[in-house]
């Protein structure tokens, strides 16, 4: 309780250390407190995206997780000592 | 209403209803003739089948037992670059499209053998047809961003199928139709009444006249027709369909049952269900394609899945769309078909004239209601 209001957790977005409230998702967290510009790139135009629709429909919030990639940042919690990436290279299709 | 009121001309020339895109490319048509057309459509509900699928320009390995449908589709396919220019000039859309062939992925030599039968036999009856039989070596070449499975045998392959983002096709030829001078009104029609020789439309926001009345309201059709035909033989055929997370683009050429969209997201679906106007979507029945699609494309079975939907197809109990005055009412024109898409160039083309009272043209001769039996002019 590091502010004296609420409980937070640490974690790294792109080898930064950011402190967060606890029970937010990533894709909150990085929305609200790093203003990164965009999280990912669209897999077929690579135009830039960031976290939009923050419910699972959207997509647009893919970033990579304790080292996976392709993750839907609205849909984790975060945790202390997560390692999160922005994913500006679009993970192949086979 | 008055009488000399309901003597008077007609508020409408033509109204069209049913704003799908079947409707809407006979609206589009027919405007461009400079025809004075209303096009009526319900505020848009999800069930609606030109809202509902993935935008195949599709002719090949379809009817054998109706080689007239199968030439009017190719025929069809060959119109839609002329048309596409068209519209995109006069609507000022974009519509993204691919004309670069379709393919039919075989699992097993079984399933090969069995479509190389059907495609000779077709084209034995067509005469002439663009396509074949191709091995697992030439189907890599031709999509060579995409890893098959291993039970993948090879593929039925036609260079005249495309697709179309259909929601584009959809939105031009409607702005198309606006901006020729056609009128747009969106309301729900409840019924059809014959009116002193024309035609009146009960609509939500009240009755409308008009001369010629078409209906090409897809599954409502069966109501609208009502007033002429006490049973219209077309049945709701519903399809469920899962949509995978978007990857980058590797499928220009669509297979048939998962095809790539233009977004990048997958579409995967080829359920054909007799089930009424039902639209749920069942996890067991969704599952048995998702399955097939990830035996196709394995890496599909690493992607998310982000929604499953389904929706009605409009199907003709013989399978071969129908384009037909009603009888007794020369003026009234019924269109129905499961094809709107890959249709909808020959319908562009050929049903303003249908409408007008030039008749159909020979290959679509046969597709009125006089082969259920009706009493019906062309």
């Amino acid at each position: 309780m590091k502010n004296g209001l609420q409980p937070t957790v640490t974690l790294t977005v792109d080898d930064k250390e950011v402190t967060v409230p606890t029970g937010i998702s990533v894709a909150a967290a990085v929305l609200g407190h790093l203003h990164l510009g965009c999280t990912c790139v669209h897999p077929v135009d690579k135009t830039p995206r960031a976290p939009y629709c923050l419910m699972g429909v959207c997509f647009e919030c893919m970033m990579e997780v304790n080292g996976e990639e392709n993750v839907q940042t609205c849909l984790v919690s975060v945790e202390d000592g997560m390692v999160v990436k922005r994913q500006l290279k679009v993970p192949e299709a086979k | 209403m008055t009488r000399s009121r309901s003597k008077s001309i007609p508020d409408h020339e033509i109204i069209i209803v049913g704003g799908g895109i079947c409707g809407a490319a006979v609206a589009y048509g027919l405007a461009a003739r400079g025809c004075r057309v209303t096009l009526i459509d319900a505020p848009t509900r999800t069930n609606m089948a030109s809202r509902a699928n993935v935008g195949l320009i599709w002719c090949q390995s379809k009817f054998l037992h109706l080689p007239d449908y199968a030439r009017w589709g190719f025929h069809s396919a060959r119109l839609f670059p002329e048309l596409t220019r068209e519209l995109q000039k006069i609507s000022g859309i974009e519509i993204p499209v691919h004309y670069r062939g379709g393919i039919i992925a075989c699992l097993g030599e079984g399933e090969y053998d069995t479509r190389r039968e059907y495609i000779e036999n077709l084209g034995q009856v067509l005469d002439s047809y663009p396509g074949g039989m191709i091995s697992r070596g030439e189907l890599e070449k031709k999509l060579p961003h995409i890893k098959f499975g291993k039970e993948v045998s090879g593929a039925a392959w036609c260079e005249e199928d495309g697709i179309i983002e259909p929601l584009a096709l959809l939105r031009a030829f409607k702005v198309a139709f606006s901006k020729l001078g056609g009128t747009f009104i969106e309301t729900v029609a409840y019924e059809v009444q014959p009116r002193n020789g024309g035609f009146l439309v009960i609509t939500e926001q009240g009755p409308l006249n008009c001369e010629r009345v078409v209906l090409a309201a897809g599954l409502a059709n069966r109501r609208l027709a009502r007033f002429a035909l006490p049973e219209l033989p077309v049945y709701a055929d519903k399809g469920q369909v899962l949509l995978v997370e978007r990857m980058p683009y590797v499928m220009p050429i669509p297979v048939l049952g998962v095809s790539q969209t233009f977004g990048g997201t997958v579409i995967i679906g080829f359920r054909h269900e007799f089930s009424g106007h039902d639209t749920g979507i069942v996890p067991e029945d969704v599952a048995t394609e998702g399955i097939w699609a990830t035996r196709v494309w394995p890496e599909l079975g690493k992607k998310r899945l982000i929604r499953a939907w389904s929706g009605l197809r409009v199907m003709p109990e013989d399978k071969q769309a129908i384009y037909s005055t009603l009888p007794g009412h020369p003026r009234a024109f019924l269109l129905n078909t499961h094809s709107a898409v890959t249709l909808a160039a020959a319908h562009a083309r050929y049903l303003p004239d249908f409408i007008v009272g030039a008749g159909l043209p020979d290959v679509a001769a046969s597709m009125t209601l006089k082969r259920f039996g009706y009493d019906c002019q062309l």
